[in-house]
């Protein structure tokens, strides 16, 4: 009985995930803060020259430059401290798993007409691989995780509120950028507060409940979590108020160029230009 | 009172028009001088210091400011908005509330950068209120990263980065280490003899006789029991006890059990 009521002990394993979720996006927001090489570079720069780095990967149609720019890639991460094993997880386990999804059928004769690679009998039928098709998927693979890697670097050597500020040189509004910046830095308040509701309930019922019992108080929970995030906007809007805010936010920017940046920028143009020379060579 | 800042009459506000949170307050405030509002949990402290700054207005009576009334109106002059902000700064209770910012850095020159004070005089403040509070090694980190001091100190930082002559706190010594709290009374002291008016809602009697010359006791109807010189109140245990600021404290010495009136004057070891 006790086992099949752990089994539908959603309330604790969703909770769990979701706490572990965020421990694991706190931890990795560590890596920002070590002083190496991406980390050091001006956060504006960083963003353009890696939009550019993945326009590149997806107008490069040779797989010896994909490989190369995921290999830079890679150098980039290990002179920028990042732990590769982490790295590689972090981009290899979840997200290729999807584009093999798409990029599977496209091995096959019936959706890359061409020259037969491999021919083999499944479920009584004949499918073939064609060469065309598996250059294809191929490409698309690489395409994804370079690209994927790419953002992910750029995500973990960068502070979360420094990517939000460089929305602005995209000509994103303030208010914009500072209502996500805040929505940041609440989330893991009502997280807290999620996590004690749950002690505190743990604490009188345990850990055995009935999942309907279960359901009827996680979204009791949801109601007054809800209650008390429009409590929370109307006090931190009187907070804002209370130091000048006046509808139309002012804020800080202190971000500086170096010589580094400059060099750095030089050094992705000339890559993306090679690469894409690549592509008519 | 020649310096006369604040000018209550017969202030009246309920929350919802139905739970009344101040039942005809009446209070003087002038320039320079430190005041405790002291009174029993929900006896109206936090709602009387939004009225004082300006974030909440009257249902009835009046708040004056400087002479002017403080109403609606009066803070849609954006001018006198500016001014208003700039000289009069609140540090609330809950440090979530004041720090709503990703970086500690971004929450200290939230206010400054609002008032468009001058980026030179705002960088010289800035600096000064790092230093004196000790929370340079706090500036690149998120608030949620802070224990519960941190974030007061933070809190109080947001608001002395602005500068202002009147400083509004509430209940800031509440659930914190006594060495915390002995920093943040420091503070306190500090801004006040820099000639700031300090006006403190708390319900902590053992830290009242340093952060106030003169006190206001919030009685459980929402009224003003009695204002004074803070020695004077203290010493009378029957207002004390009538509004919820002492109680009986029983315990044990050696064999006997030993029962007296508590005032937390003092902190127990």
């Amino acid at each position: 009985m006790r086992s099949a009521l752990n089994k539908h002990n959603f309330i604790g394993r969703s909770i769990r995930g979701a706490l572990a979720f965020f421990r694991e996006s706190f931890l990795s927001g560590e890596y920002a803060s070590y002083r190496a090489f991406l980390q050091s570079l001006d956060p504006r720069v960083k963003a353009v020259t890696f939009l550019l780095l993945c326009l590149t990967v997806l107008m490069t149609r040779s797989i010896y430059s994909l490989v190369f720019l995921y290999l830079f890639c890679l150098l980039l991460a290990w002179i920028s401290k990042i732990n590769l094993g982490f790295f590689l997880k972090r981009t290899w386990i979840f997200i290729p798993l999807f584009s093999l999804f798409i990029a599977i059928p496209a091995l096959f004769s019936f959706i890359s007409p061409g020259e037969a690679l491999l021919s083999f009998n499944f479920l009584g039928l004949k499918a073939v691989i064609t060469r065309p098709g598996a250059s294809s998927a191929l490409l698309f693979v690489a395409r994804v995780i370079t690209s994927v890697s790419l953002i992910i670097l750029l995500g973990l050597t960068t502070r979360h509120f420094e990517l939000l500020k460089v929305l602005r040189i995209f000509k994103v509004p303030q208010v914009f950028v500072m209502v996500l910046g805040m929505s940041y830095r609440y989330i893991y308040l009502f997280v807290e507060i999620v996590q004690d509701t749950y002690q505190g309930i743990k604490s009188r019922v345990g850990e055995a409940m009935h999942y309907r019992k279960g359901q009827s108080i996680v979204a009791w929970n949801i109601a007054t979590l809800w209650q008390r995030s429009f409590k929370l906007n109307e006090d931190v809007y009187s907070a804002m108020l209370s130091r000048g805010y006046t509808g139309e936010p002012v804020l800080s920017d202190e971000f500086k160029t170096s010589f580094k940046d400059w060099a750095w920028g030089c050094l992705v143009v000339i890559i993306s230009a090679l690469a894409l020379y690549l592509n008519h060579g | 009172m020649d310096d006369l800042i604040f000018r209550l009459r017969a202030v009246r506000f309920s929350y919802l028009n139905k739970y009344p949170a101040l039942c005809g307050i009446d209070m003087d405030i002038a320039g320079g001088q430190k005041i405790a509002i002291l009174g029993a949990n929900g006896s109206g402290k936090s709602t009387l210091l939004q009225l004082l700054d300006g974030l909440i207005f009257p249902d009835a009576g009046s708040v004056e400011i400087f002479g002017r009334f403080l109403d609606e109106a009066a803070l849609n002059d954006a001018d006198f908005s500016g001014r208003f902000r700039s000289r009069v700064g609140l540090v609330f209770q809950n440090p979530d509330i004041q720090l709503f910012c990703s970086t500690v850095k971004e929450d200290i020159l939230f206010g400054p950068l609002q008032l468009g004070l001058d980026r030179v005089k705002m960088k010289k403040r800035v600096d000064e209120v790092i230093a004196s509070l000790g929370i340079g090694d706090l500036l690149e980190r998120s608030p949620h990263q802070l224990s519960v001091g941190e974030k007061r100190k933070v809190s109080i930082a947001t608001v002395l980065a602005i500068d202002p002559d009147i400083l509004l706190l509430d209940e800031p010594t509440a659930g914190l280490d006594p060495q915390t709290s002995r920093h943040i009374m420091d503070i306190i002291i500090e801004a006040n003899e820099k000639g700031k008016t300090v006006v403190t809602a708390t319900h902590d009697l053992h830290i009242v006789e340093e952060i106030a010359d003169l006190a206001y006791i919030l009685s459980r109807e929402k009224k003003i029991a009695r204002s004074g010189p803070v020695e004077e109140l203290l010493k009378d245990e029957e207002l004390l006890r009538s509004n919820n600021l002492m109680h009986i404290h029983k315990h044990r010495h050696k064999d006997a059990v030993h029962i007296h009136p508590h005032q937390h004057l003092e902190h127990h070891i």
